[in-house]
C-alpha cells in the first residue's frame, strides 16, 4: 500500500488510503489446507443447492455465486464481498473499487472474520485471472478453498495452474458442506454473542445516581432512591464488586500479596514432609472453612509464630497499570448506559477495597468521557450494522473504534497498527502526558475484534508497516469519512472532543492501602 | 481598599475603610464594650478611624476582628461604594474589558491590570464604578483593593445553609486519598475484629496506637469515614473513632447505612 502522499495532513488527520494496485501479501503463516475442486460433470442442481445451503458466515462458511455473464476478477471480488455481507455499492466511496483493493478487502474480511471455508460456484466459468486471485486469497488468508467445476473435466489452463498447488478433486459435496472437524471455525462464529452483553438483571434502566465516591455511593443511593430503584442500582453495583473480586483473585499481583500476607505462617501448620500441592490444598481447605482472623489466631496462638502483621508498607502503587486499564474499560464497555458504568465502577471500587486496594477514579467521573461513558456498548447487533453498512475494513474499524472507545477522531487517527494486540482483544495506545509517554489500554469488545483484525489484515496485505496508522484512512479529514460511515450504517457517532489522555480509565489508578479483608477465593464477601 | 458593591447603603465616598458602624453594632449585640474589643484586637477603633488612608488595616487585623466578633471578612469591610457620579465616566467598553478579564483569570493584580492595559488609576476607578452599577442587581461584585481585583460573590447572595449543602455534596465526589484509605481499612478491620476480646492481637503484640496518634479523628469524622465511638477501656479521655456505617455499607459488611437523622 502507498501511504497516499506520505502522511499528508488534512483536517488534522493523516491521510492513508487511495490504495494503489499492489499485490496481495501473505497474512497467515498457518499450513494451508489443499484446494478442493468439486467436479460436477452433470451440473447437478442438488450440489449447487447443498453448497448454497452451507453458506453461513457466522459459522465460518461462505459460498459465492459469481454473477452470471461476468468473468473479470473485479466482478468476482464484488461477488465475494457481497457474499460476505458487505455493501458493494459503497466500494467506490470507500476507495476500494479497484481490482486489487477489492480483493484485499475481501481477503481482510475473510481473515478478520476467520472464514474457514470459501466455496465458489460456477468456477468453470471464471477467467484464469479469477482463479489466480482466488489462489492468492487462499494463500493470504489460509481459508479452505472449494471450487465447484460444473463441467466434465478441468480445462488445460486450470490443470496447469493447479500443478503447483496442493489440491484434490472430489465428486461429492458431503465432506465439505459444513461437516467434519476442518469445517469448524476454531475461533467461533464471528457474529456469535460477544459475551459483553449484561444479564437482564443488570440491564434495566437506572435512575439518576448520587455523585459520590465509593465510601458514600451506596449509602447515598440507599437514602435517596425508592427501594425498587435502589435494588436495581445495587444489582449493578454488586455486579461490579464481584467482577473486581474475580479479577483480582486471578491477578498475579494479588496472589503474590496474599502469599506475603498469609502464606508464610499457614504453611507452618503442616509437616515438612508434605508435598507443596498437599500443603496448598490444606491451606485452601483452612481458608475455605475459617475466616482469616481465626487462622491468624490459630497460627499465632498455637505456634507462637507470626503475629499476622504485614511486612508490607502502605500505601504502595499497584504495579500492573495496563491490566487495570483493560479491566476497567472491559467492565464499562459492557454497560448498557453511562449510569450502569458508574454504578458498576463504584461497586468495583468496593471490591478493590475488600482486597486491600484503593481504586481511584477521576473526580469528574460523572461527566467524564471514555469507554462506557461516551463510548457505546459494542454489541453483536452494532457489529452487524457496521458490517452491513461499510465495505472497507479500515472504514469499518474506524467507525467501530469511534463507537466503543468514545475517543475524538484525531486521537483515533493516530492509533498505529501495532497498537492492536495479536489476538485483537486490546488496543495499547501510547499517549503523551506530563511530557512522558504512557501506555493507554483499551479493551476491545468481542464483537469488535473481527472488524479491527480485518483492518489490520487489510493494511498488512497492502504492505503497511506496523508503525503507520490503523484507522486514519477511515477517519478522513475533519472526520468526514467516519461520519459518512456512521450515516451509512444509520448510527450516530458519540459526540466527544476528549483526547486520549482525558479518557477516564487512563486517569484511574490503584494503590495498596492494606491487607485484603477477604481471601481471593471468596469472590464475594 | 476600593469596592464596587456592598450589602448595605453607605455614604458616597470612595476611600476604603472598616465598617465601623457594623463593627460597633456587632460588639453591642455581643454585649462587648469597645474597650474590651480594643483589648482583644490590640488596636483601638478610634485610632483606626482617625487615619483617612486606613493604612493600619491589614489582613491580620481583619482576621482578629472577624474571630472576636464572629463576623465574616466581607461584613467587616466597608466596601466603599464609589461616588454615584464619578468625576469622569468610564470610557466605552472599559467595563466590559475589565469584567471579562476578571472572569477569565479569576482575579488579577491591580498593578498588572494598569500596566498591561496602560490605564491610569482614575480610568480603572471609572471602569469599576460602571461595573459596580451593572452588577448591583446581581449576585456578583468586584472586590477591589490596592493590590487585587477579584470577581466575587456578593455577601449574602448565597445563603449559608445552601452553600453548606453544596459543599457537602461536592465533598462526596472527591476520590479518597491513599492515606485516608489506609486508615479506612484499618478502621474496617478493627470493626470486624471488635467482637473478639483480644482485638485481633496475638500474644506479645504491642497495643495498637489510638487513631489519634496516626491521624486526626476530626479529619476522618469530617470526611464521613469515621464516627465518634464511646470511650472504652476505662480511659474516657482517649479519643476513639470507629468506621462510619456508610463505609461498611459500601463494602456490603452491614445491611444498612447510617441513619441521617441520628
Amino acid at each position: 500500500m502507498t501511504a497516499a502522499p506520505a502522511d499528508r495532513q488534512a483536517g488534522g488527520v493523516p491521510l492513508l488510503d487511495d490504495w494503489d494496485d499492489a499485490p496481495l501479501a501473505t497474512a497467515t503463516a498457518r499450513p494451508l489446507p489443499p484446494v478442493t475442486v468439486l467436479l460436477d460433470p452433470h451440473d447437478d442442481a442438488s450440489i449447487t443447492a447443498a453448497l448454497l445451503a452451507a453458506h453461513d458466515p457466522a459459522a465460518g462458511h461462505v459460498t459465492v455465486h459469481p454473477t452470471p455473464a461476468t468473468s473479470s476478477p473485479s466482478a468476482l471480488a464484488c461477488d465475494l464481498l457481497a457474499a460476505l455481507g458487505r455493501p458493494v455499492a459503497r466500494l467506490a466511496e470507500e476507495h476500494i473499487s479497484g481490482t486489487a483493493p477489492a480483493w484485499q478487502a475481501a481477503a481482510a474480511w475473510i481473515a478478520g472474520d476467520q472464514i474457514s471455508q470459501l466455496a465458489v460456484l460456477r468456477a468453470h466459468r471464471l477467467a484464469l485471472a479469477g482463479w489466480q486471485r482466488l489462489l492468492e486469497l487462499r494463500r493470504a488468508t489460509g481459508t479452505r478453498l472449494v471450487l465447484a467445476w460444473h463441467d466434465r473435466a478441468l480445462s488445460r489452463d486450470v490443470t496447469r495452474l493447479l500443478a503447483d498447488v496442493p489440491h484434490r478433486v472430489s465428486r461429492t459435496v458431503a465432506d465439505m458442506a459444513g461437516t467434519g472437524a476442518s469445517m469448524t471455525n476454531p475461533a467461533g462464529p464471528s457474529c456469535q454473542s460477544g459475551g459483553n452483553e449484561p444479564g437482564p438483571e443488570v440491564a434495566a434502566a437506572l435512575p439518576p445516581l448520587p455523585a459520590a465516591d465509593v465510601a458514600w455511593f451506596r449509602a447515598e443511593a440507599y437514602r435517596r432512591l425508592p427501594a425498587g430503584e435502589f435494588a436495581r442500582v445495587d444489582a449493578v453495583y454488586s455486579d461490579g464488586l464481584n467482577a473486581a473480586c474475580h479479577w483480582l483473585a486471578g491477578h498475579p499481583e494479588q496472589r503474590a500479596a496474599e502469599a506475603v500476607d498469609h502464606g508464610h505462617y499457614l504453611r507452618t501448620l503442616f509437616p515438612d514432609g508434605l508435598r507443596p500441592a498437599e500443603i496448598t490444598a490444606g491451606i485452601a481447605l483452612l481458608e475455605h472453612r475459617y475466616p482469616a482472623y481465626a487462622l491468624r489466631n490459630l497460627a499465632g496462638g498455637l505456634l507462637c509464630d507470626s503475629n499476622g502483621k504485614t511486612p508490607r508498607r502502605f500505601p504502595m502503587r499497584w504495579g500492573d497499570t495496563a491490566a487495570l486499564q483493560l479491566f476497567l474499560s472491559e467492565m464499562a464497555a459492557a454497560s448498557p448506559s453511562r449510569r450502569h458504568s458508574i454504578a458498576r465502577l463504584r461497586g468495583a471500587q468496593a471490591g478493590f477495597l475488600l482486597h486491600g486496594l484503593l481504586l481511584t477514579l477521576p473526580d469528574d467521573l460523572d461527566d467524564a468521557d471514555g469507554p462506557g461513558l461516551t463510548g457505546l456498548p459494542f454489541t453483536t447487533e452494532l457489529a452487524s450494522c457496521v458490517r452491513a453498512g461499510v465495505a472497507s475494513p479500515v472504514h469499518a474499524a474506524a467507525l467501530t473504534a469511534a463507537l466503543f472507545t468514545g475517543l475524538d477522531p484525531p486521537s483515533l487517527a493516530a492509533i498505529p497498527v501495532s497498537a492492536l494486540s495479536e489476538d485483537g482483544t486490546a488496543l495499547i495506545v501510547p499517549f503523551l502526558q506530563d511530557q512522558r509517554t504512557w501506555p493507554g489500554a483499551f479493551f476491545v469488545p468481542k464483537p469488535a475484534r473481527p472488524l479491527l483484525r480485518a483492518a489490520r489484515a487489510f493494511l498488512h496485505l497492502r504492505g503497511t508497516p506496523p508503525t503507520k496508522p490503523l484507522l486514519s484512512g477511515g477517519i478522513g479529514p475533519h472526520a468526514h469519512r467516519v461520519t459518512a460511515s456512521a450515516r451509512a450504517c444509520g448510527l450516530a457517532l458519540p459526540v466527544t472532543h476528549h483526547t486520549l489522555a482525558q479518557s477516564w480509565h487512563l486517569r484511574a489508578d490503584a494503590w495498596w492501602v492494606g491487607t485484603a479483608l477477604h481471601t481471593a477465593e471468596r469472590a464475594t464477601p | 481598599m476600593t469596592g464596587t458593591s456592598r450589602p448595605t447603603p453607605t455614604p458616597a465616598h470612595t476611600p476604603p475603610a472598616l465598617n465601623y458602624a457594623a463593627i460597633r453594632a456587632r460588639a453591642a449585640e455581643l454585649g462587648m464594650p469597645e474597650a474590651t474589643l480594643d483589648e482583644l484586637t490590640g488596636v483601638t477603633l478610634r485610632t483606626l478611624e482617625r487615619d483617612p488612608d486606613q493604612r493600619g488595616i491589614g489582613l491580620p487585623l481583619l482576621t482578629r476582628l472577624a474571630m472576636v466578633l464572629d463576623l465574616r471578612l466581607d461584613d467587616l469591610v466597608f466596601t466603599g461604594e464609589p461616588a454615584q457620579h464619578p468625576s469622569r465616566p468610564a470610557r466605552a467598553g472599559d467595563d466590559i474589558t475589565l469584567l471579562a478579564l476578571l472572569a477569565c483569570y479569576r482575579g488579577l493584580a491591580t498593578e498588572r491590570v494598569l500596566a498591561v492595559l496602560g490605564w491610569t488609576p482614575e480610568r480603572l476607578g471609572a471602569a469599576l464604578v460602571t461595573i459596580g452599577d451593572h452588577l448591583a442587581p446581581t449576585a456578583l461584585r468586584v472586590a477591589a483593593t490596592d493590590h487585587q481585583l477579584t470577581l466575587a460573590l456578593r455577601p449574602g447572595a448565597l445563603p449559608e445553609p445552601l452553600r453548606e449543602r453544596f459543599d457537602a455534596e461536592q465533598s462526596l465526589r472527591h476520590s479518597l486519598d491513599t492515606r485516608t484509605a489506609v486508615e479506612l481499612l484499618k478502621l474496617v478491620r478493627d470493626k470486624i475484629l471488635a467482637p473478639f476480646p483480644d482485638d485481633g492481637r496475638f500474644p506479645g503484640e504491642e497495643k495498637r496506637p489510638t487513631r489519634g496518634h496516626t491521624w486526626t479523628e476530626e479529619f476522618l469524622i469530617s470526611s464521613r469515614i469515621a464516627i465518634d465511638a464511646e470511650p472504652q477501656g476505662g480511659d474516657p479521655g482517649t479519643p476513639v473513632v470507629e468506621i462510619h456505617p456508610d463505609v461498611m455499607f459500601a463494602l456490603r459488611l452491614t445491611g444498612r447505612p447510617a441513619d441521617p437523622n441520628s
